[in-house]
């Protein structure tokens, strides 16, 4: 058995490996002139890929699995969620 | 990052991806509390979907399925030994780590008021294992062991109550949180923290609905949706004991019918209506429990 | 030379008392007979401040194991004691415990799976696992191979699981005159164990890199390799410090000079075996004795040094596998003895099992086979069942 510290670098080697953006079907997106900066989207998403920043909420799609909570919770419906072209 | 995090400025404990499921609550369950217990924490997962919770930044302790409240017990007492007395044992086990194979060690942490806070993620089946039935899985409910055929429909009993029986045992402090409404959930943890690792009372019991989408059969989504159903209908009433004081911590003003909660999920497809007649009677006798021990 | 203090006391208060000077920080315990006395002797050692541990009354004996196994991941010394059916119960964590490398030694009064009393049944299970077991013929060598055992386990050359194992209720529950040493003499010579990866250490996040099974099962291989070593020269300094030794630590060679024939006993059979191996001796026959001390790592070199001009060997020991025509030690000796060019006759006794009494008689009918193999030239009887030496057992000779 070994050990190797916790570093950002290997998570970053792990986030990649992972590839869970490829999970996806149907990407959000948020439309930043209807959103109210309530976080409730960056609150309930269950992997927390969502980043609450001053310019409002940012997913990270690499980590986006499109589960369609945000779109669902958010209490304006500034998220969209179609299906994603690739 | 969860609000808690953000708002409390903590390094994040557990760090995406998950192998989990799209839309999978028990991430979320996860993450709330190891995020606000912080780093220094020991974590037990036994077997269950929350094997999948990301690279965790605290460490994690191994343990068999049957062992998660004695492998942590054996936590806390060298923690006890070492003089590492703010660190926290935390266990986020399933409810069959729970309610069936988990449940002699468990009973026997917390007739030993061992200092640990135990976070049951309640997705009411094995779900790692394919979606087998547990002691936790309502009744009528579809699984891959109590399959819908023309013979049995459905599991044909009642699932356990984990919370009555814990407190019975004499944890200090038992609760039921929902992953619809953080800020309770998050309050619970730490004053499970408060009472297990600061105040060292005893077992601290949070039982939390994960309410699977894989499992339960509906669209991930949903899963906040039918979190929130499941408080308002009084199926998952949040309520909290601390040494013996009830307290109920939400009234929802109009309490809605269990068929709106019953309807979404496909699991319960097939319930006629004498059978959601009869969940409803339960859940009100329930409801009207709850609603009295809080008067 | 150390000193101590003279008591007459029982294999398990022997045992009780080792941990006492040994120190361990946290005892998971659970009462199975004959194991029982261990751990009540330890609660009150720890009831009067005697020793300073963390004391789990746990629930049953698997979590009594995963108590050892969640505590020594953390780095904390741990001990615990068990047997028979509470040991069975134990296996899925025990097994876990020899996989984490953890050093947990074990208090291990050996007991049938089908009765209160003595056989080796109960560590069969875990026979294959990698975990190092020792037998102890003695309460006084209970004692002095517990205190040796932490020191061979927490060695960074082998970090295993250790059982200490002995007859229950022969040598458990029966009273002998025991040398106690004083806390200081085993202070010095038993350090505080240091965890090869440190205690647990919240604020330095690390992540297991999990190498493949194969290798981790190669490094468990080596450490048991090591043992061997590690259990000789732990034996060694014991005798520098105490005054007391066990053969070499695995084996021992008793009343061996011009032996041409040999028995092989374990545990309590041996104290019996002595008599019979001094009778037969002094009625002229060339027959020895040989302990067997170390069970796990199997001490294949050291009986193949032994063995090496000996014309017929004679196994009695507490077991028989159904459908082996053997019991696990005569396997494991045959197959020790396999690549030798000139190699002695063996003969199995399968005595005591279920713990009935192992009599001067049924021994001397074992060792009288074995002369008869070694004149003729042939094994009669592979295997002696205990019941079919019938009359040869009643009443002593």
């Amino acid at each position: 058995m070994g050990r190797a510290p916790l570093t950002d670098q290997l998570i970053k080697t792990r986030q990649k490996a992972a590839r869970a953006w490829a999970w996806r079907v149907f990407k959000p997106e948020i439309d930043y002139d209807t959103c109210i900066k309530c976080w409730t989207c960056v609150n309930f998403c269950p992997d927390g890929c969502i980043e609450k920043t001053d310019e409002g909420p940012v997913i990270d799609y690499n980590i986006c699995k499109g589960c369609g909570i945000c779109p669902t919770e958010c209490p304006v419906n500034a998220i969209s969620f179609e299906r994603e072209e690739r | 990052m969860s609000l808690a995090t953000v708002e409390r400025g903590v390094q994040r404990v557990t760090i995406p991806p998950t192998a989990a499921c799209q839309g999978c609550p028990m991430v979320l369950i996860a993450r709330t509390a190891l995020d606000t217990l912080g780093q220094n924490t020991i974590v037990t997962i036994p077997a269950s979907c929350g094997g999948w919770s990301g690279i965790i930044g605290c460490p994690r302790t191994g343990t068999q399925f049957p062992s998660a409240a004695a492998t942590a017990s054996g936590a806390a007492r060298a923690l006890k030994k070492f003089g590492m007395n703010d660190t926290n044992v935390l266990v986020v086990a399933g409810d069959g780590g729970t309610y069936d194979i988990g449940n002699q060690s468990l009973s026997g942490a917390v007739e030993r008021l061992e200092p640990i806070i135990w976070v049951c993620q309640n997705n009411q089946a094995y779900m790692n294992t394919g979606i087998q039935r547990s002691g936790a899985t309502p009744r009528w409910a579809w699984t891959t062991t109590t399959p819908v055929g023309s013979v049995n429909k459905g599991k044909s009993v009642w699932n356990k109550d984990m919370c009555e029986i814990v407190e019975a045992t004499g944890a200090p402090y038992v609760a039921k949180a929902s992953v619809a409404y953080t800020r309770d959930f998050v309050n619970k943890i730490k004053k499970a923290q408060q009472i297990s690792t600061v105040e060292k009372k005893g077992v601290s019991f949070i039982e939390v609905l994960n309410t699977c989408p894989t499992g339960w059969r509906y669209d991930s989504g949903l899963a906040i949706r039918v979190a929130r159903l499941a408080v308002q209908t009084g199926i998952w009433p949040l309520f909290e004991v601390e040494e013996g004081d009830f307290k109920l911590n939400y009234k929802p003003k109009e309490v809605l019918p269990v068929a709106e909660y019953l309807k979404v999920q496909g699991r319960f497809r097939h319930l006629t209506p004498e059978q959601i007649e009869a969940w409803q009677s339960r859940t009100t006798k329930y409801w009207e429990g709850m609603l009295e021990r809080a008067s | 030379m150390a000193k101590g203090k003279v008591d007459f006391i029982t294999g398990n208060d022997a045992a009780a008392y080792a941990v006492k000077v040994c120190k361990p920080q946290v005892i998971p315990a659970y009462p199975i007979t004959p194991q029982s006395p261990v751990t009540e002797k330890i609660a009150e050692y720890v009831a009067d401040g005697e020793l300073d541990a963390e004391y789990v009354e746990v629930e049953g004996e698997h979590s009594c194991l995963a108590v050892a196994r969640g505590a020594g991941q953390l780095g904390a010394r741990v001990f615990t004691a068990t047997c028979g059916p509470g040991l069975m119960y134990a296996h899925e964590n025990m097994q876990q415990v020899a996989v984490d490398r953890t050093p947990l030694v074990m208090a291990v009064p050996d007991r049938s799976h089908v009765s209160l009393y003595p056989d080796l049944t109960d560590i069969t299970p875990e026979s294959q696992s990698g975990i190092i077991m020792l037998f102890c013929e003695t309460p006084q060598e209970v004692m002095d191979t517990l205190i040796q055992g932490f020191k061979v386990a927490e060695d960074h050359r082998v970090l295993l699981p250790l059982f200490v194992c002995y007859d229950g209720y022969v040598t458990s529950h029966t009273g002998s005159t025991v040398l106690m040493p004083d806390q200081e003499d085993v202070d010095a010579f038993l350090p505080e164990y240091e965890p090869y990866w440190g205690r647990v250490d919240p604020s330095n996040p690390v992540i297991s890199v999990a190498r493949s099974v194969p290798q981790m099962k190669m490094e468990h291989e080596q450490a048991m390799e090591n043992a061997k070593s590690v259990i000789k020269e732990v034996n060694e300094d014991f005798g520098k410090a105490f005054g007391r030794k066990y053969g070499n630590g695995r084996i021992e060679l008793i009343d061996f000079d011009g032996a041409e024939t040999a028995l092989i006993a374990h545990s309590s059979l041996t104290g019996t075996a002595r008599q019979v191996i001094k009778d037969l001796k002094a009625k002229g026959e060339k027959i020895g004795l040989i302990k067997l001390k170390a069970f796990r790592p199997f001490p294949a070199e050291d009986l193949r040094e032994a063995l090496k001009d000996i014309k017929a060997v004679g196994v009695c020991e507490r077991h028989e596998i159904p459908g082996h025509g053997q019991g696990m030690i005569c396997g494991d000796l045959k197959a020790a003895l396999y690549d030798m060019p000139k190699r002695p006759l063996v003969v199995d006794a399968a005595l005591g099992l279920g713990g009935t009494d192992v009599t001067v008689p049924e021994l001397t009918y074992v060792a009288n086979a074995v002369l008869e193999a070694a004149k003729t030239g042939v094994v009669k009887k592979k295997l002696i069942w205990a019941p079919e030496i019938g009359k040869s057992r009643e009443g002593d000779d």
